[in-house]
């Protein structure tokens, strides 16, 4: 159990020297998610049986000296938007489950696959990935490991909690506006949303094709570049997927922070946040001695360019469903989707127009600098249920705003690490360190310096 | 918007050009957030733009300027 509750890349190491079995590391992971997922509710959907064989496999691999893979006997389990072959993509909602089976994993599942790790099943979501809280009226709540009272965030939410909980070293999740950040941020872990482009969507239902991204969350930082490093490379069945070679980041760690100019993103990224929140980003600053601020221009305008996009493309893309099955859908996305279907044209081709011309100003910044920190979250996990956030004298709708400073930065599609700030005996918090484009190996260096410093921590969640 | 707009007329006749009638149950929630929508886009919209200054790219490639 003691090594089941450690990194992907300490099991993998256990397995590969012999230490320990995949089967047995299997077996422990099953009884984890027994004990705490009544509670959490991450799992909609465990796939033990090919587990099982994949285990069985990986152990007659070391028992006949041959390499399984990096990720050797690492359990994993993803949103249950990615494609699981025999089950159909549910996408977190009702409507999906008529859908015919898969006939083959997700691109990403078959690379984790390949590098030696083992799937356990797939994860709650919010309704076809429109949501940060981590509710879902079909699957029910997918509650906060660390206080069970709590949301987990969304729309990753089994990604986050099952990472946190410590049924499993290793998840994927989506990132459309904040998906993979949300999460990792509310459950204390980290998570990373790469370059868009970066990794092949092929195998996975969409929400937003313009600003779908995927990505690991993990309680360690080696685990995020080692199955980052695995799952890169171009796929021919994704438009959107650029031709660009592998980036090694697990072997360029080390390296820490040194040498790179690193900056807190000022004006918008400190208004509209509780202390706590900004808090979590001096104290990141003050580890790594930055002392400069930057202001990303336009951030608000940036915002709201992927709301437009957003909610165009996604309704677009449910229209039929939106026609046939309305009552089917839940009802915390369904006026969203109603609503999108009727947005002009006109407003969506601006929106994409003002994201390029957004982006350019966002990438001449990083002429001066590598690095941006940001909040990743403007308050800590708020409770179940809860539709309203207090800033100061001011009230706003929590939906929405829980997106706040995620939103502008997948807007444009630049890599992203969250990096986890727990806060003794309080809700932990995430800092956003925002890199260029194709530039996730730097993001990443940063993240495991303050993993190194003991800043940025993920201890496997005691709430449940 | 220069003119005060009637989102319910508009809601209406949106809802009819691409034939997806809005219930009554859901009509209310639908029209807030189509308030909100366009309170949101008119930030986007307002934003001077050269013709020639930022085209849509159906494909996206960060990192690369135009």
């Amino acid at each position: 159990m003691t090594v089941t509750l450690g990194s992907a890349f300490e099991i993998a190491a256990a397995v590969r020297g012999g230490a320990t079995k995949a089967r047995d590391i299997l077996a422990s992971t099953k009884e984890r998610i027994e004990a705490t997922d009544g509670v959490v509710n991450a799992f909609t959907d465990l796939t033990l049986v090919r587990a099982e064989k994949k285990a069985q496999e990986i152990d007659m691999m070391v028992a006949a000296g041959h390499d399984p893979g990096p990720l050797a006997g690492v359990p994993f389990a993803v949103k249950n938007l990615f494609d699981i072959e025999g089950l159909p993509t549910r996408a977190g909602s009702k409507i999906n489950r008529d859908r015919a089976p898969a006939v083959e994993d997700a691109v990403l599942i078959r690379r984790l696959s390949d590098a030696g790790a083992v799937l356990v099943g797939g994860l709650n979501m919010g309704e076809y990935a429109y949501d940060f809280t981590g509710e879902n009226a079909h699957d029910g709540i997918c509650r906060n490991p660390h206080n069970p009272a709590h949301m987990s965030g969304g729309s990753s939410s089994g990604s986050g909690a099952a990472v946190a909980a410590g049924m499993v070293p290793l998840a994927l999740g989506s990132d459309t506006n904040g998906s993979i950040r949300v999460p990792s941020a509310l459950c204390g872990i980290f998570g990373l949303k790469p370059t868009y482009g970066r990794l092949p969507r092929s195998g996975t239902f969409p929400f937003c094709d313009s600003l779908d991204h995927l990505g690991p969350l993990a309680r360690s930082v080696r685990d995020l570049a080692i199955s980052f490093d695995v799952m890169q490379g171009y796929g021919p069945h994704d438009a959107a997927c650029a031709r660009k070679p592998v980036l090694e980041t697990a072997e360029t760690l080390d390296a820490g922070a040194n040498g790179l100019r690193m900056a807190v993103a000022g004006d918008y990224f400190n208004r509209g946040a509780r202390p706590e929140a900004l808090e979590a980003v001096a104290k990141v600053a003050a580890a790594l001695s930055v002392t400069r601020e930057v202001v990303i221009p336009e951030a608000a305008r940036g915002r709201a360019a992927a709301f437009v996009i957003t909610t165009s493309e996604s309704s677009a893309l449910h229209i039929d469903r939106l026609r046939t099955r309305t009552a089917d859908f839940d009802p915390d996305t369904r006026y969203r989707f109603l609503s999108g279907a009727l947005v002009p044209a006109a407003w969506y081709i601006k929106a994409q127009r003002f994201r390029r011309w957004y982006h350019d100003q966002v990438l001449a910044l990083f002429k001066d600098v590598d690095i941006i920190l940001a909040p990743a979250t403007p308050c800590a996990a708020p409770q179940v249920g809860e539709k309203f956030l207090t800033l100061g004298e001011e009230t706003v709708p929590l939906r929405p705003n829980l997106g706040l400073f995620t939103q502008p930065i997948s807007c444009i599609g630049f890599p992203v690490v969250v990096a986890p700030v727990h806060r003794g005996g309080d809700l932990p918090l995430g800092v956003q360190i925002i890199a260029a484009p194709w530039r996730e190996d730097l993001a990443l260096r940063v993240a495991a310096e303050l993993q190194r410093l003991g800043v940025a921590t993920a201890p496997v969640a005691t709430g449940v | 918007m220069a003119v005060p707009v009637d989102f319910d007329a508009y809601l209406d006749a949106a809802s009819a050009i691409v034939d997806l009638p809005i219930a009554p149950e859901y009509r209310a929630e639908v029209l807030a957030n189509l308030q909100r929508t366009a309170a949101i886009a008119a930030t986007v919209i307002e934003f001077p733009l050269a013709d020639e200054e930022a085209e849509a790219a159906s494909v996206f490639c960060p990192g690369e300027t135009e």
